[in-house]
């Protein structure tokens, strides 16, 4: 099933240097320090956040499962690793269009506005405008109402452009009938009722999981396929604030802003009354997302350029390996050498 | 008046009729009276604050002790398109809450919670502001001889003792003395007119079925449904069972869907659609299943087990039959059941050993909420726990919970004997809820005599509805491009 090869899929990256838990950490979208360095040195981008609510213990079953089909071993420090029964279903594993760092969990509300809009809008076309709103965010609820009132949203000309607009995206070659399937049956609207993931599962014989990751997966094509095309002119301003603006975190974010502003990392420290840790954190993934900032600051009479390649040599990512060959450097140098090597190899 | 009240029945809520009582309540309510009603549930209730709503001045101010039932209460208001509807409970952030009672006054109508009415800053708004009528809802949640008895409710006896108090409306589904007596001392009810209509439920009949196993159970179960007509509800004590029944149903050939709270909220949603418009023709849920969905034309209830209590089982079965046609509500049960039911009413609930935990963690100055994810005690636990020992010495507090605890299991048996003695199962449950039965129906319930094929129709066999079309033809029906 495809959510055990996406499993297979991160553990074989980390390659034998994180735990069983840094793919659950991944998958739901854990803002540390940690799991987004993982990311972004693993390569493992598309899977940030494809999951947010995803529970220990159902994960912990499908390790479980993995493990008794063979796919997968974990020795006694909890490190993960394939077999080559799991190499060979990593190998049947499709090419998943996923961006989840760009969207990080997002698509859903877009999603929920889709889902929403289209309700009322089928609703209004049918002149019944009594009903139950399938989405009972209230939050949600306000956007769609105030989005909608930008619009002469009853007029039938507005609810034509609408309709041809989502049936013109839905067209795109990218999306498969199976993705499209799955998309139309979660959209509801008047004498048009929405299909369960139960009963989805059921009719199309595929695990509900595998239906959501395909939801997920064509969410992402939908919205790549909307910011490209500038004539969805409604689908387009329903993409508002879904697509993060900048690569890091919120808090990496402000640290990132006050150094630009000309703070040093100590005042940031004490301003922000967050511990150095954290701020390393920071500065860690400001480094890895190539943001204006040179780490030569924090070496200070080095050469970065011959440390990257001495590192590169001894090609792990296990920073208690690289602290024991090069026992000079700090946790924090390391990371940051890390951080900016993992990209261009 | 009297045509007048009728115009707006028609104009606002889409109704050619009253209901029996309606109009004579919502008439005491209008002349500014105290008014106490007892009505069976599921009857149209609601109307009876929603419309004098409309044609009084100033706002109606609701206590309803369930959220899912104030939800429910809010979504219709909304469904009908009223915007001036709030719901103000203890979910809310305090910037919100703020925010809300700045402009508490332009909302006509305000559903609270008890523990709401009695916060400082409400309560001055409240005072402060117009009202035109106060409803208490599930009243009888306000007197221990209840069946639910609600500790919170007792403070509502506060707020509205003062002088000058709006009217109050008092609405419950039980009649029997000493209910109405707590109800109209605790609620400061002053000479109310008291409207009391048959809690009975004619159209539907009642059926209790012996079986030797559980496999014999389901065997029966799918026999009725296959010989009896829907729109129907399986009632399950469990998720997984839900799951299960709904699964083997549908590969018979029945159109069916479970429903439970481990489902995410918008499949649930979508179910709720299904069973509106016919889709499928069964839902089998626990009990999860029935707030928010009104749907007037259920045939048959069915139940595998004995609900937790009388109260329980009356609004279950009372969500069949609500167009007022012939209904059943048929039970099968084994020998055993009851200690099931007994096992599910009670194993979540704290005891001696319990307190003593709680306490103890208490003293050491840490927060209860951490006694769940330590995993000693459960949330229900705590929620009951928080509850009682601010207000009781421990001691107390473990007497209450026995006497609970042995509450419930009476409720229990006490459904039980109601369903496998001989006497008929219409009397005896309204006797629970204080009333005395005038009138049998034909067919009144499987001790009195009862010939199913002259209550529901035989089923119809369905063609196989395919619930995957191609992506186009949804897209298309969405906005009815179809035809």
């Amino acid at each position: 099933m495809l959510f055990q090869q996406i499993i297979l899929h991160i553990v074989d990256q980390m390659n034998e240097e994180r735990s069983i838990s840094a793919p659950f950490h991944l998958i739901r979208g854990k803002r540390s320090g940690q799991t987004i360095q993982d990311v972004k040195i693993y390569r493992l981008t598309n899977y940030f956040s494809l999951f947010p609510k995803l529970t220990k213990t159902a994960y912990d079953n499908h390790v479980q499962q993995m493990i008794q089909s063979k796919w997968l071993v974990i020795d006694e420090k909890g490190i993960p690793k394939l077999t080559s029964s799991g190499k060979v279903k990593l190998l049947n594993m499709p090419q998943l269009k996923l961006n989840g760092w760009l969207y990080r969990g997002n698509e859903r509300i877009f999603f929920q506005r889709l889902s929403l809009v289209t309700q009322t809008l089928s609703h209004v076309h049918a002149k019944k405008l009594s009903f139950t709103p399938i989405q009972k965010d209230e939050k949600l609820q306000l956007w769609v109402r105030q989005f909608l009132q930008n619009f002469s949203y009853k007029s039938e000309e507005f609810i034509n452009q609408y309709h041809q607009e989502l049936l013109s995206v839905c067209q795109s070659d990218k999306l498969s009938k199976f993705h499209l399937i799955i998309l139309s049956h979660r959209l509801t609207g008047y004498g048009v009722s929405g299909v369960t993931w139960q009963q989805l599962s059921h009719e199309l014989q595929e695990d509900e999981i595998d239906l959501q990751i395909l939801l997920q997966e064509s969410l992402h094509i939908l919205l790549d396929e909307i910011s490209i095309r500038p004539t969805l002119s409604i689908l387009s301003s329903m993409t508002e604030g879904i697509k993060s603006s900048t690569p890091l975190t919120d808090s990496a974010k402000k640290t990132s802003d006050l150094f630009e502003k000309g703070y040093t990392f100590e005042q940031i420290s004490s301003i922000r009354q967050l511990k150095e840790s954290t701020i390393e954190d920071h500065f860690v993934e400001m480094a890895m997302n190539g943001t204006l900032f040179s780490v030569e600051l924090f070496f200070p009479n080095e050469d970065v350029a011959s440390l990257l390649h001495d590192i590169k040599k001894f090609k792990t990512k296990k920073l208690r390996t690289l602290k024991e060959l090069f026992p000079n450097h700090t946790y924090f140098q390391l990371r940051l050498l890390l951080a900016i090597g993992g990209d261009s190899n | 008046m009297t045509s007048h009240l009728e115009k707006v029945l028609f104009d606002k809520f889409g109704y050619s009729a009253f209901r029996p009582g309606q109009k004579e309540i919502i008439q005491s309510v209008l002349n500014k009276e105290d008014v106490l009603a007892i009505l069976p549930t599921g009857m149209g209730k609601s109307l009876c604050y929603q419309m004098p709503g409309y044609l009084l001045p100033y706002s109606v101010i609701i206590i309803s002790p369930l959220l899912s039932l104030m939800q429910d209460q809010v979504d219709q208001l909304k469904k009908m398109g009223e915007k001036r509807v709030v719901a103000m409970n203890s979910f809310l952030t305090p910037p919100e809450k703020n925010a809300l009672l700045q402009k508490l006054d332009t909302y006509k109508f305000i559903f609270l919670s008890p523990e709401m009415v009695m916060q400082e800053q409400v309560k001055a708004k409240l005072q402060t502001m117009p009202i035109s009528l106060v409803v208490a809802d599930e009243a009888h949640c306000i007197s221990q001889w209840g069946f639910d008895f609600r500790p919170d409710y007792l403070r509502l006896s506060d707020w509205l003792s003062f002088k000058g108090r709006p009217p109050v409306l008092a609405l419950t589904a039980t009649a029997t003395p000493k209910v109405i007596n707590d109800i109209t001392t605790q609620l400061n009810l002053k000479t109310p007119s008291i409207h009391i209509q048959s809690l009975d439920r004619p159209n539907i009949r009642y059926e209790a079925l012996e079986v030797d196993s559980q496999e014999d159970k389901f065997e029966l179960i799918a026999a009725q449904i296959n010989q009896f007509s829907g729109p129907g509800i399986i009632y399950t004590q469990s998720r997984k069972k839900a799951d299960e029944y709904a699964l083997k149903l549908s590969t018979m050939g029945i159109r069916i869907a479970s429903y439970h709270a481990g489902m995410e909220h918008v499949d649930r949603m979508f179910i709720q659609q299904q069973f509106l418009n016919g889709e499928v023709e069964w839902v089998c849920a626990t009990n999860a299943f029935g707030m928010g969905v009104h749907k007037d034309d259920v045939r048959q209830i069915i139940h595998d087990h004995f609900p937790s209590s009388v109260a329980n089982y009356a609004q279950e079965v009372g969500r069949a039959g609500r167009d007022g046609l012939d209904s059943l509500a048929t039970l099968f049960f084994t020998r055993d059941d009851e200690d099931h039911s007994i096992f599910v009413a009670t194993n979540d609930f704290p005891d001696e050993s319990h307190v003593k935990v709680y306490k103890e963690f208490l003293q050491n100055g840490q927060h209860p909420g951490q006694l769940v994810e330590m995993g000693l005690l459960s949330e229900t636990h705590v929620r009951i726990l928080t509850y009682w020992l601010p207000r009781k010495s421990a001691e107390e507090t473990i007497n209450i919970l026995h006497q609970l605890k042995r509450q419930k299991i009476e409720q229990i048996y006490l459904v039980k004997e109601i369903l496998t003695n001989t006497s008929c199962i219409r009397q005896q449950i309204i006797e629970v809820f204080g009333q005395k039965l005038n009138e049998r129906p034909d067919n009144c319930c499987s001790k009195c005599g009862l010939i199913k094929e002259e209550v529901v129709n035989q089923s119809k066999k369905h063609e196989n509805q395919r619930i995957i079309q191609t992506w186009e033809k949804r897209i298309s029906a969405l906005f009815q491009r179809n035809d």
